[in-house]
């Protein structure tokens, strides 16, 4: 393998750029983490963190004894779990018939889906709608809101098509009806683009914010996203009236911030392959 | 975003047609003081909402609930409850127009002046002015010019916030606070004149006031939203202020004096006096400046000058405990004004307003007449510091309060801010440093006259923040000249100030008459 002067130079250059983005993209997350063991004071003095400063638990202990934040963890792991299962089944179900050719009125199903991705109800109408179905200060309104969504439904169309339909005629052939079908023989053919878009529904819903807090009233429904909102405007406001709050310092919040990215961050590279893969299938035949 | 909201002005349009098709329904909730003298045995849950940022607080009121009811019980209110739902940040608007909308506002609940108003012209709220003439405790803690500023059409739609009559409870806090030991370390005294401010300034930055052999330190620090109002104030203005000129008011900004004062920081911030990088900071990072000892001197409220008044002051106190931050008294300018800017006595806590549903306020104002009792069978020492004893102690020699339960333990039990909802401000137990600052900085204020948010400034809202901000920054770091600002003073009255003006005298005028 030779390689000339100008290609190893593209190379190592190729290499230290990539490497320096990737520790552009890594030291936020890794100043959060040395932020939350740090000490009070010196996560207040700010600057580079390349390493925790004055080693200390302080942070996580003050947190994990805290029932608010388990409260929110479980919340938040329920909209994300069930939401995101509930999620892939409407948006699967919705997308198999509408990727079969023989579909009587296709084209106006799949406007309907389409017309849903431009237009949308608005905030007020949504809201008015869930008050109607008793939806408010419940869990599910979170979860019944990203039920189905069109971009998801049109990925998932799109990889289906490309499945072969000799599979269906045969197993067709063999006796099974089309709701055999779908759930013995097309789902498990999904499983790259099902991976995708969970991890898409799954961070979307653990990250939800702003439904979290328009919907949910009841202390015992928040969430993590709206606690760690509580927790940072929290020392704003204490220091405005002077009164100083143990529970929001500086590293208390970085603190919280980690604790509630570990589970996304648990789960990503065990679905990162199917990731790239269903991505790239749903794009190019789109 | 800008289409939901036209959206929204118009859902809200059409709510509020509803809401006054409604008003015949609406009417009958004064009749219904009378019905509930009788039915008094049912028990009415109060829904509370506030903005507020309390993690801790407990989902079902926690102890205080029990504590709170049962010494209502014994005060002979009977028949009460509440429940509060807590949210926060700016999002709190748009939760608190989703409810009324969808008619579900809770009965008591917090509101800035602009949403006021709108709810004011839609029906959603009732006026108060009935239930205020049965509730002498609130009337007494509310200062009185704290109503003009929710009065609409002669009646009172809102609860303002009230304070304790001490000279410490005051509005105004923010001053020039000074790194007292530096001063010390370099034998000089507090500054009073703005010459000696400009001494002392230059000997921050050129003589090593923190003795580390460095030369790491800044004088006069801000941020990207300071104005340097002190030296603005010796000049005899404030910048966002209305001033009384001639019998009329104008806003501090058109005024000549403006060009002198920017003369004098664009000159400050020449010699390096001023913080270089204070266009781009955060509150954040000018708190690092401090906590890390760069910053001598800066524009903060009277807190930082004790360590348990402020996380930053805390911090710095650890780091260095030599260090000792001290509130100056506002600078004297060449023409011998001197002046720190008025606090908002009504922008304290946010403004409470009453649903035009919520059931017998009577009732309701029975039980926000009790929490504003301060004597021994009155709730408000139980509402804002839990229990005595175990939550406090008040030393009635120092009239001081000492808590031993710290906020965020307070608010786990269910007390203090979350359940205020009457926001009376009761600094005793701040410290006597936080006090003797507070007494400092309203020794000499100059007063705003005209509080009230006017409808052209909020058809024209970038005149101060986008506009006026521009060139301040702009001139005082010296990319354009001072006569620059002639052209700033014309485009401000071409672009809707006249307007604001016009209509800010108006409404001065007619507020003195009275």
């Amino acid at each position: 393998m030779d390689k000339s002067i100008g290609s190893r130079f593209f190379s190592a250059a190729n290499h230290t750029f990539l490497v320096l983005l990737g520790v552009m993209m890594m030291y936020p997350l890794w100043r959060e983490i040395s932020l939350s063991f740090s000490s009070k004071e010196e996560a207040l003095r700010g600057g580079l963190f390349l390493w925790p400063k004055h080693f200390t638990l302080d942070a996580y202990r003050s947190i994990l004894k805290s029932d608010y934040i388990w409260t929110a963890y479980g919340n938040s792991l329920f909209i994300t779990i069930v939401g995101t299962v509930l999620a892939l089944f409407f948006t699967s179900c919705t997308a198999y018939p509408l990727a079969k050719r023989t579909l009587p009125f296709k084209k106006v199903f799949v406007s309907f889906v389409l017309f849903t991705m431009i237009f949308s109800g608005g905030l007020i109408p949504t809201y008015l709608v869930m008050k109607e179905l008793h939806l408010i200060n419940s869990l599910w309104a979170v979860i019944v809101l990203h039920l189905v969504s069109a971009f998801n439904v049109i990925i998932m169309m799109n990889f289906i098509r490309t499945l072969p339909e000799e599979l269906e005629e045969s197993a067709m052939m063999d006796g099974a009806n089309p709701i055999r079908i779908f759930f013995v023989i097309i789902l498990p053919l999904c499983k790259p683009v099902l991976a995708t878009l969970a991890l898409w529904i799954a961070v979307g819903l653990w990250n939800n914010f702003f439904h979290s807090f328009i919907y949910l009233n009841d202390k015992s429904l928040m969430t993590l996203p709206v606690l760690l909102r509580l927790i940072i405007a929290g020392q704003k406001e204490a220091d405005q009236l002077g009164e100083a709050i143990e529970t929001s310092s500086e590293s208390v919040i970085a603190a919280t911030i980690v604790i509630s990215l570990l589970p996304i961050l648990s789960v990503y590279p065990f679905l990162q392959k199917y990731f790239i893969k269903g991505t790239l299938l749903g794009s190019v035949k789109a | 975003m800008k289409t939901k909201w036209t959206l929204f002005g118009g859902v809200l349009a059409l709510a509020s047609l509803t809401a006054a098709a409604g008003c015949g329904s609406d009417a009958d909730a004064p009749k219904a003081d009378a019905n509930g003298t009788k039915g008094e045995e049912k028990t009415i849950t109060y829904q509370f909402m506030r903005n507020l940022s309390a993690e801790t607080y407990p989902a079902d009121g926690g102890e205080a609930r029990t504590e709170i009811l049962s010494r209502l019980e014994k005060a002979g209110i009977r028949g009460f409850d509440y429940k509060v739902t807590l949210a926060s940040g700016d999002d709190y608007n748009t939760k608190l127009n989703l409810l009324a909308t969808s008619g579900t506002l809770p009965d008591f609940f917090d509101i800035d002046a602009k949403t006021l108003a709108r709810f004011v012209d839609q029906g959603l709220i009732q006026p108060l002015d009935d239930y205020l003439k049965q509730a002498p405790n609130l009337m007494k803690v509310v200062p009185k010019s704290n109503w003009d500023q929710v009065t609409f059409n002669g009646k009172i739609y809102a609860l303002p916030n009230g304070k304790r009559p001490e000279p410490f409870n005051l509005p105004s806090v923010t001053g020039l606070v000074v790194r007292q030991d530096w001063l010390d370390n370099l034998g000089m005294k507090q500054p009073t004149t703005l010459d000696e401010l400009h001494e002392v300034l230059k000997a921050f930055v050129t003589k090593d006031p923190d003795k580390n052999g460095k030369n790491d330190t800044v004088g006069l620090t801000g941020m990207k939203d300071s104005s340097f109002q002190p030296i603005f104030g010796a000049y005899g203005i404030i910048p966002t202020f209305w001033l009384e000129r001639d019998g009329q008011i104008k806003k501090g900004l058109v005024l000549p004096e403006m060009k002198e004062a920017l003369t004098l920081l664009q000159q400050w911030y020449k010699e390096g006096l001023i913080d270089h990088d204070f266009p781009i900071m955060e509150t954040k990072q000018m708190e690092e400046k401090i906590v890390n000892s760069i910053a001598g001197m800066f524009e903060g409220s009277s807190f930082y000058t004790e360590k348990s008044g402020n996380s930053a002051s805390l911090a710095l106190n650890k780091l260095n405990p030599k260090s000792q931050l001290n509130m100056l008294e506002a600078p004297i300018g060449p023409g011998g004004k001197r002046g720190y800017p008025e606090g908002n006595a009504v922008a304290a806590a946010p403004l409470r307003a009453l649903s035009a549903k919520a059931p017998n306020p009577a009732k309701l104002f029975e039980y926000l007449n009790w929490t504003a009792d301060t004597e021994d069978t009155g709730g408000s020492m139980l509402v804002s510091f839990g229990k005595e004893g175990t939550d406090y102690t008040f030393d009635k020699a120092t009239n001081s309060i000492d808590l031993i339960t710290p906020y965020a333990d307070l608010y786990k039990k269910g007390f203090s801010n979350p359940i205020r909802m009457v926001y009376i401000t009761d600094r005793r137990s701040a410290k006597p440093e936080i006090r003797h600052s507070v007494d400092i900085v309203n020794k000499t204020l100059i007063i705003n006259q005209l509080w009230n948010s006017l409808p052209a400034e909020v058809d024209y809202p970038d005149l101060e923040k986008k506009l006026w901000r521009e060139y301040l920054v702009k001139i005082v770091t010296g990319v354009w000249s001072v006569d620059k600002y002639d052209e700033f003073i014309q485009k401000y009255y071409a672009q809707g100030g006249k307007e604001v003006e016009k209509q800010a005298n108006e409404l001065w005028k007619s507020l003195n008459k009275k």
